[in-house]
């Protein structure tokens, strides 16, 4: 019988990770993809819904509404790079107005939450029109054409 | 009632199991479902997509969302979801409903709901999503239809 997740156990054996595998994963549909998460990564289903969420929001184009989440990078020469996430209180005149902010700096073992000091409440709306990984790399790309310049 | 298994096998019009598949269960599911089994599925509806889980018995409609993705829609999300399955079980002649949230990950949404007298229990991971040995936190509430 045909192993429906060898090509996973492959990407695993491969060093790839679970959000990797994941996005291969889902063209199958989500109930599969957290199948195979559980499956050959082991995950919690817990931890499994967290990896598919935060997918989602790297990958997709953000569309503020009130009352929803938006989320945006940052980096400073002290704290690395962050992803910061509020809460949609308004849209008006072209901008998001936020607040609730949650900071998470980007660690190598993952996201580790931190206080949001001096986060900005108003954000031009269009910011939120490419997606977060994109905005992410381009601000990599932005940190070492300057550690390199 | 065990959350796996339970011991009604129920007989479906095919009406009934078209009223099944409308919520995007293909049909060995619905056959699944009519065994009694808890069945997890690809949801989709006008508005949402996600993973719920639906398993039936004469007696009760459980009815529960794993994940679901409603850009924009808030609390009315979860009012479809529930419109949906309260639909469904009227349908089927049921007056009990269970509806449920697993793995509530969202601390907002958890409190939300445990406002809103959901009560948390463990309960067995579904086969479906990997089964194992995990016990996996539900927040549930029984609804009855008049």
């Amino acid at each position: 019988m045909k192993d429906e997740f060898s090509k996973f156990k492959q990407m695993r054996s491969e060093g790839r990770t679970a959000a990797e595998a994941y996005q291969t994963a889902k063209a199958d549909g989500e109930l599969f993809a957290l199948r195979m998460l559980r499956t050959v990564y082991g995950l919690s289903l817990p931890d499994a819904k967290r990896v598919s969420g935060v997918m989602e929001k790297l990958y997709a184009p953000q569309t503020p509404v009130v009352g929803g989440k938006v989320y945006w990078e940052g980096s400073d020469t002290i704290e690395g790079t962050w992803i910061m996430e509020a809460t949609v209180d308004d849209i008006r005149d072209g901008f998001v107005c936020v607040s609730k902010h949650r900071k998470f700096l980007i660690q190598p073992n993952g996201l580790e939450e931190t206080l949001a000091n001096g986060a900005v409440d108003r954000i031009p709306k269009s910011y939120f029109a490419k997606s977060l990984l994109n905005r992410l790399s381009e601000a990599a790309s932005f940190w070492r054409e300057l550690a390199e310049a | 009632m065990d959350e796996q298994h339970c011991d009604s096998i129920m007989d479906l019009t095919d009406e009934q199991r078209q009223q099944i598949a409308n919520l995007g269960l293909l049909p060995e599911q619905v056959e699944q479902v009519r065994l009694g089994r808890e069945v997890a599925f690809d949801f989709r509806t006008e508005s949402a997509v996600g993973v719920a889980l639906l398993q039936v018995s004469n007696v009760i409609l459980r009815c529960g969302i794993l994940e679901i993705n409603d850009p924009g829609g808030g609390l009315l999300t979860f009012v479809r979801f529930r419109n949906h399955a309260f639909n469904l079980a009227r349908s089927l002649g049921i007056h009990h409903v269970e509806l449920f949230g697993m793995a509530v990950v969202n601390p907002e949404l958890r409190e939300l709901l445990i406002r809103q007298s959901f009560m948390p229990r463990e309960v067995t991971c579904p086969d479906d999503l990997g089964g194992g040995p995990e016990m996996v936190e539900i927040l549930a509430k029984v609804f009855v239809l008049k």
